[in-house]
Formats: C-alpha cells, structure tokens, sequence
C-alpha cells in the first residue's frame, strides 16, 4: 500500500510540475508573440485555459494527499488521541461522500452535454470534463489511504479491533 | 366591501386550481436590468401569468446569476431550468449559425421576416435534437459595425493588417480573417483598456454595445459596414414544453412570439439612438452599395467553409433565405 | 429564511475541521437532497464554472512570481531596501515588514502570498531581535492585508469580471487607501514598539552593505511592481499576462543576475505553485454551487430587498453595509464572498449613488479584514503554518493594526473621492 501511495503521488506530482510549467512557457509565449511579433492565436487561450484546469484538478489530488486544503482545524488541535482519529476518520467519509456524489453526477451530466465542440480547439468538451470525475476518484483513493493509515496508526481504535477479535 | 357577488365564484375556481400546484417555469439570461432582454423577459412574466391565470408561474434569473450562456444552455438541455436566452449557438444547433453569415440580410425587415416566418421555423427544428425548442427567435442587437483607430474603411484594402478585436465566434473570426483583417481574441470587458492602448487597432460590435461600453471614447472611426446579425432564440427544454397541456404550450408559444416583438423593437430603437450618441465623438462613415458590393464578393469563401467544409447548414438553405 | 440552514449546515461542517471545499460540497448537497434532489446534477457544472475562470490564471502566475522572488533572492532585497527606507524614522523591524507588504503588495496579487513571502523571512529574524512572537506575527498579518488593496489583486480582478467594472480603474482606486493603511499601520507599531522598547538597532542588518550597493540591487527588485502596475494600470497587458511577465522577469533576475535561483530548485517550486492555485481555485469552485442554491431560492433578492426596504438615511444604509460585509468576511473566503455580494449589492448601491470603482473598494477593504479575523482567515491560516502559534493569539495581537483597516473601510465608504480620484484622473471613470 505504501509503495503504491508512494508511486501514485510522484507520477501526479510530476505531471502538476509538467502541466504548470508548460502552463507558464504557454503564456509567456503568447505575450512574447502578440507584442513582439504581433500574432495571437484564438485557439491559444483555450489551451491555456485547460492546462489551467488540469493543475487544478491534479493539484485538488495532491492537496488532499498533504493535507493542504483550507480548513479551520480549530476542534482537531484540541483533541487528541481516539477523539483525533475519530474525528479524521469522519472528515475523511465526508469527503469521500462528496466526491462520490460529484462522480455520479457528472458522468449524467458530460453524458448529456459533452458533446458540444470548445469553441476554438473544436474538440469535443467532454474530453476536457473527464479530468473532474478522475480527479474526484484519486481524492477518494487517497482519503481511503489516510483512513486506513488513522486506523493502523491508533493504538486505541487497534485495541478496540483486538478487543473484537479477542471476544470471537 | 370585501365579499362581492363576483368574488365568490372567483375565489371558488383558485382553491380548485391551487389544489394543483402552479407550473413553474425558471427562465435565466445574462443582461442587466434596462437592456431590451432584461425588459421583454420581464414582459413575458407578466403575459404568462396573466394568460394563464397564474397557473403558469416565470421566475427570472437576470445578470448571469445561475451561471453564463454556455451554462444556462446546459441547464436548459438538462432540464434544471427550463429557458435561457442566449448566443452560443452552435452548442443547441450550428443551423442558427447561417444568420451570421457575412452580408446574408440587407436590412432588419428581411432578417426578421425569416427569422418570424417558415424559413425560421425549420432552422429552429433543427435545435430539437439537442432536447430544445426554440420558440421563437429575436434580433440580438443589430446589425454589427467596425470601429477603428487607423483609419475609415470603405474598401477591404483599409481594413487589410487591422488587429481587430472578436468574440470567440467563429463565424466573426472567419469573416475578419477573409477580409484580411488580424483578429485578436480578447475578452469583453477588457476591450476598452485594449483600445485605449493599442493592443487592438478596432473591434466589431453593434452600436448599442459601443455606445454602452464607451468604445466611442476610444476610436476614431466606425464604418457603418452592416455586415452581419446576431439570432436571438429563445431556448426551452423541449420535454418540458411537450410536458404542457396544449392549451399552455399555445399561450407560452404566443408570449415568447410577443416577448420577442417586443424586444426587437426596443433594440431597433436603442440602435438608433445609440448611432446618434457615437456621431457626436468620432467619425462616422455609412458604406455605399457598391462599396459595400466589394465586401461581399470577397466574403463567398466564408460561405463555401461553413457549407462544404464545415457542414453546418445547406447551399439550399442559405438559397431559401436569399429568395425571400 | 431557508439560507439559513444552509448557513448553518456549512458553518457546522467547517467547524468541525471538514476542508472548506468541502464543506460548501457538503451543505449544498445535503441541502438539495432534502430540498430537489434532481438539482443534484447542477453539481458538477456549478464546479466546473468556478474553475473555468480565464482570468484567474493569473492567480498560479503570481503566486509562481512570488515564489521565484523568494528563491530568487528578490524578497530579501525589498526588505534590504525597505530596512534603509524606515531609517530616517527611526524605526524598526516592524515598520519594515509593513512597508516591504506596500511594496510586495504592489507585486503579489494576493495577501496570503504576501504573509508566506514577508513572514517566512521576517518573523524568524524579529523573534531574534527580541520582537514578542505575537507582535511578529500579528503585524504580518495585519499588514499583509494590503497585498489585495494596492494594486494588482487577485480579488479585483473578479469583482471587475463579476461588476463589469474597468480593471484599471479599481487599481487606480485602491491605491490610496492601501497607502494609508500601510501608512497608519507603521504609525501604530512605532507606537507600540517604543512602548515595549523593542530594539531600534536596524543599522546592523545592512551592515557592511553601502546605501549605494542596496539601492542599487534593490533597484532590479523595485523596477518589479512598477512594471506590473503600470503594464496593468494603463492596460499594455491584460492581467495574466503582466503575471506572466512578473515570472519571466523574476526568473530572469533571479536566475542571471542574482544567480541565487537553481534549476533542480524548479520542480519543488512549480508543485507548490500548483498546491496553492489549486487549493485556492477549488474554494471558488465549490464556492459555485453553494451560490447556485443561494440564487435558486432567491437569496440575493432577500437582500437586496432588506437593504432596499430600510426606510433610513443613507449613512446608516452604508454602514450596515460594512457590517455586512465584515460579517461574511468571518465565514466566506474573498473570492466566494465577492461572487456572491457583488451581483446583489451592487444594483442596490448603484440606485443609492455608489459609483462600482467605489462599491469595489469598500468590498475589498472590507473583505480584507476578514482575513485576519477567525473562524475563516486565510492569512491567519498560513502564518500559522509558517510559525506554530494559534489562530486566535495571532488574531488578538493584530487587533491594534485592523484598527488602521476599519478607520480606512469607514473612510473609503464615507469618502467617495478616495478611490475615486485617481480613476478619474487617469480618465478610467
Ligand atoms: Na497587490
Ligand atoms: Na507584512
């Protein structure tokens, strides 16, 4: 499990440093080429702006496998031991939840409009849309990792498990 | 006094219906209050109700607050809401893309004579694929003019190497470009400030838009060329309306028919005032018919791209509109 | 009434620690479910919406700049520049970390990227100094706030996409009340430090360096935010584009003249890049259905219709104004407090004589403060990521500077030609 963790996370972590360099050279070139060179390209902003939308969704990955999201860990600062691991386990299935619910939603939903061509590529969008329901399915691997790690890693919550154990 | 002899019977025929929920019908669009959409949208919700006896209820969500045009056409095919006003068109049905094509109406009479008439009918038709029904189809605001900083254009050599500022509409980009202009794309509301600094010599609007976006403060020139006009369709979930008893889907038919004259005319008329205001900051030219021939010889490629390479509509179709 | 439990709903969700993304997801799911379950399929889109945002890629630029600056060895240069500016004053490390946030404000976009940038620098050097941990950190915070008033800003840039209102405009307009705040603010800390006698002794850190040499370097650092402010003020470059340019030139310098920039130091830094974009871009994102339910069930016009319907003097009007917005300062991150108030308050303020370049300074002065104030302060969030301190002691020691911030709120609502004066000058208005 930790090796697969370990693998997963460095192929997402590179391919963000790849999306968002490539991002930065994209624009960059763009302004060089309309000031410099007077050429700009309407299909341009449009690959930029996937490119933009592509390090969001990796990035959303990455950053619930850090813990990077913003949040306010006012309660889980105070608690600590069983309390802490409880409380991480329950954000983790809100999470889970919420991205299972975006999952089923949004396969209904590029199913019925995302056949519609971008306007300056001229592909069609659901190709684009696929990024968020794939995003959402890397979070919620992760967020079963993180729970799997809580449990492992409490002595209590593994107490209790070999309480049950022990009573079989 | 406030029990009536004909009060009683009244109040009799609501609870029957009331026992009955009204239908709500949530219809969204992007313009802010005071413009010709904004206004008629308002118009409909009051026709509606009243012809229906308030069976029929409109909810209006101006100002783009449920999302932008392209969003609320995903709205409307999905169903969430059930009709949006918007541009966009190829994402409901690239036929409604030959209203667009460079030159194709010599006036506003002749556009809405096909956009009202059988012609319009069957372009609309077309929109049904995509769970939509367009139920009647306005003008979006006049015809579109060419504004500049360089010089007038009358002939296609003056607006030969132009940087000329479009939507993502393509079938604007393609005329720009097959009149030798050098399209940039840059969003709306930084328009004024790309003007005002050169990053594009003109841009492509009808007056009303120049007028309100202030582009007159910032060019020197506007050729009233006319070469192109914007559909104004009004999209309904096509389950939804079929969802109607007919009695309903006539009297909703008859209101978007009426919204849409209604909006038309404000837009003529803001048309008109709006070239009045932009006369007095820069200097307006009208192109002659022949001078306006010129253009229109140089624009059949665009037609034959969105014909035979593209396949967006028919010769035939395009043939129709011209015989009318 | 029945935004109010989807208030609540979120409030409980954040309260308990569920990321803020999150939480927005959550209570307008649960909301839906238990309300139209078959809106459930506007999830996805309303999402999608919020991050499909063309201008907002300027918000991973800047960040990226502001990273490459730190790397590059241009930060450390302002504050160089910023020790021997503060001198003639007598003053401290605490009046230098509120002028290097006015000078670093006129690069970053974004006030938390100014507390990372300031804070990671400075904190640890005025905690040697003998500066209280609580002071350190309450007056980055504090004086981060002017990284979104003077100009560029991340947030102005979405209140112009939402109001319609010139970009350039509402940089010129929050110029003058980012000075004074920054300007009240160091009156505030020379006050305090000379009471607490913290240590004046700001020779020693640039000792052995000439003021030639640090003018001269700090030169390349400063020709930084003139170039963004003036390639965006005066419209030689859309938004995304002076990002753009703001990496290529710290880069440059970072890379060629201060060598001070290592390739193999490039990855690391795109991924935080990404990290903070992302985390950021995905708020706004969940942000959009959350005010996709608010419009649905005709949020906006209840108050509107309140703030309409009050049959008192516009002075009050204006004030409960800025109770409103500090009020969703607490609970609602810039950006989806913007989303949501611009386009109902705006027409409102209109009809009451408020030009949009004003009602967008009030917002984002206003919207500032909630920076630094808890449950939700994203300020507060990274300083305490940077040193181990909690939120409420940061907050409590910033108190004294927010003061500075609600006299130039009041100020800025009252005072019309303070944010006005300048976009008129330039013609914007
Ligand atoms: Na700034
Ligand atoms: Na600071």
């Amino acid at each position: 499990m930790d090796k697969f963790d370990a693998c997963l996370t460095k192929i997402i972590s590179w391919s963000c440093i790849f999306l968002m360099g490539l991002l930065t050279i994209f624009v960059i070139t763009s302004v060089f080429l309309r000031y410099v060179c007077s050429i700009s390209f309407v299909w341009a902003e449009e690959l930029i702006t996937f490119l933009f939308l592509a390090t969001t969704y990796f990035g959303l990955v990455i950053g619930v496998r850090d813990n990077e999201h913003i949040c306010i860990a006012f309660l889980s600062e105070k608690l600590n031991g069983k309390g802490k691991t409880v409380l991480g386990i329950l954000i983790g299935i809100v999470i889970i939840f919420v991205q299972i619910i975006i999952v089923k939603e949004s396969i209904h939903w590029i199913d019925q409009v995302g056949n519609v061509l971008s306007p300056g590529l001229r592909i069609p969008n659901k190709y684009i849309y696929y990024m968020m329901p794939t995003s959402c399915i890397l979070v919620v691997v992760y967020e079963i990792i993180k729970i799997k790690n809580l449990i492992v890693n409490s002595k209590e919550i593994q107490k209790i498990f070999m309480e049950i154990g022990r009573s079989n | 006094g406030c029990a009536s002899k004909e009060e009683i019977p009244e109040t009799a025929n609501e609870t029957t219906e009331k026992s009955a929920q009204p239908i709500v019908m949530k219809v969204g669009h992007t313009h802010s209050a005071g413009t010709p959409r904004y206004q008629s949208f308002e118009k409909f919700k009051e026709m509606v109700e009243e012809r229906s006896n308030g069976a029929i209820k409109v909810e209006i969500y101006p100002s783009g607050q449920l999302g932008n045009e392209q969003e609320m056409i995903e709205q409307a095919k999905l169903g969430t809401i059930q009709g949006v006003r918007a541009g966009r068109f190829d994402d409901v049905a690239t036929e409604l893309l030959v209203y667009t094509m460079p030159f194709l109406f010599d006036d506003v009479e002749s556009f809405q004579k096909v956009t009202r008439g059988e012609i319009g009918k069957k372009i609309a038709k077309a929109a049904e694929k995509n769970n939509i029904i367009i139920l009647s189809t306005g003008d979006a605001g006049g015809f579109r003019n060419i504004t500049n900083n360089v010089r007038p254009i009358k002939s296609p050599e003056d607006l030969k190497g132009l940087k000329i500022r479009t939507p993502g509409v393509e079938s604007i980009i393609k005329t720009m470009e097959t009149f030798g202009a050098n399209p940039v794309s840059i969003p709306y509301v930084e328009t004024y400030m790309s003007l005002k600094t050169g990053v594009a010599d003109g841009q492509e609007n009808p007056c009303v838009n120049i007028e309100s976006m202030k582009f007159d403060e910032v060019q020197k020139y506007m050729s009233v060329i006319e070469y192109q006009v914007h559909p104004d369709p009004f999209y309904v979930n096509l389950e939804w309306f079929n969802s109607l008893s007919k009695e309903n889907q006539d009297l909703v038919q008859k209101a978007a028919e009426d919204m849409t004259s209604i909006s038309d005319e404000m837009t003529t008329k803001a048309n008109v005032e709006a070239l009045e205001k932009i006369k007095a900051n820069l200097e307006v030219n009208v192109l002659t018919d022949e001078e306006k021939e010129k253009f229109k010889e140089l624009a059949k490629p665009v037609y034959d791209y969105f014909v035979n390479e593209k396949g967006y509509f028919t010769q035939e179709l395009i043939d129709e509109i011209k015989a009318q | 009434m029945e935004a109010i439990y989807l208030f609540m709903l979120f409030i409980l969700f954040t309260g308990v620690g569920v990321p803020i993304c999150y939480s927005l997801g959550i209570s307008s799911i649960l909301y839906l479910v238990f309300t139209n379950p078959s809106f459930l399929m506007m999830l996805p889109q309303r999402i999608w919406a919020g991050t499909n945002i063309y201008v907002m890629i300027a918000l991973p630029l800047f960040i990226l700049a502001g990273e490459l600056m730190n790397r590059g060895g241009i930060t450390q240069r302002i504050i160089n520049f910023s020790l021997y500016a503060v001198k003639p004053i007598k003053g401290g490390l605490g009046e230098v970390n509120i002028f290097a946030s006015m000078i670093f404000g006129g690069i970053s976009g974004s006030s938390v990227a100014d507390t990372s940038a300031i804070g990671s620098v400075l904190i640890p050097q005025m905690i040697k100094k003998g500066y209280s941990k609580g002071f350190a950190t309450g007056v980055t915070v504090a004086s981060s706030t002017m990284g979104m008033i003077i100009p560029p800003s991340v947030p102005m840039l979405t209140y112009s996409m939402i109001s319609g209102a010139s970009v350039g405009g509402l940089f010129l307009a929050g110029l003058i009340p980012g000075a004074l705040i920054g300007i009240s603010q160091i009156i505030i800390s020379m006050y305090i430090s000379k009471k607490r006698s913290y240590l004046l002794d700001i020779e020693e850190e640039v000792k052995g360096k000439k003021l030639f040499h640090v003018a001269k370097e700090g030169v390349l650092a400063l020709i930084m935010p003139v170039l963004i402010v003036v390639s965006i003020s005066f419209g030689i470059a859309t938004a995304s584009e002076s990002a753009g340019i703001a990496v290529f030139y710290a880069f440059i310098v970072g890379f060629f003249v201060y060598k001070e920039i290592k390739l193999a130091d490039l990855p690391q830094i795109l991924r935080k890049t990404t990290l903070s974009s992302s985390s950021v871009m995905i708020v706004i994102g969940f942000s959009m259905i959350f005010s996709w339910v608010l419009a649905m069930i005709k949020f906006p016009y209840m108050v509107a219709g309140f703030f309409t319907g009050l049959d008192v003097n516009v002075f009050w009007i204006l004030l409960l104004l800025d109770l409103f917005i500090l009020f969703i300062g607490m609970f609602v991150d810039v950006t989806p407090a913007l989303l949501l108030v611009t386009p109902i308050l705006l027409p409102v303020m209109q009809a009451l004589g408020v030009n949009p370049l004003q009602f967008g300074s009030i917002l984002i002065v206003g919207l500032a403060i909630g920076l630094v104030t808890p449950p939700l302060g994203m300020c507060l969030n990274a300083c305490t990521k940077i040193c181990d301190i909690s939120i409420i002691d940061i907050f409590k020691n910033a108190l004294p500077f927010l003061i500075c911030n609600i006299v130039i709120l009041l100020l800025v609502t009252f005072v019309p030609e303070i944010s006005l004066w300048l976009p008129r000058l330039a013609g914007l208005m």
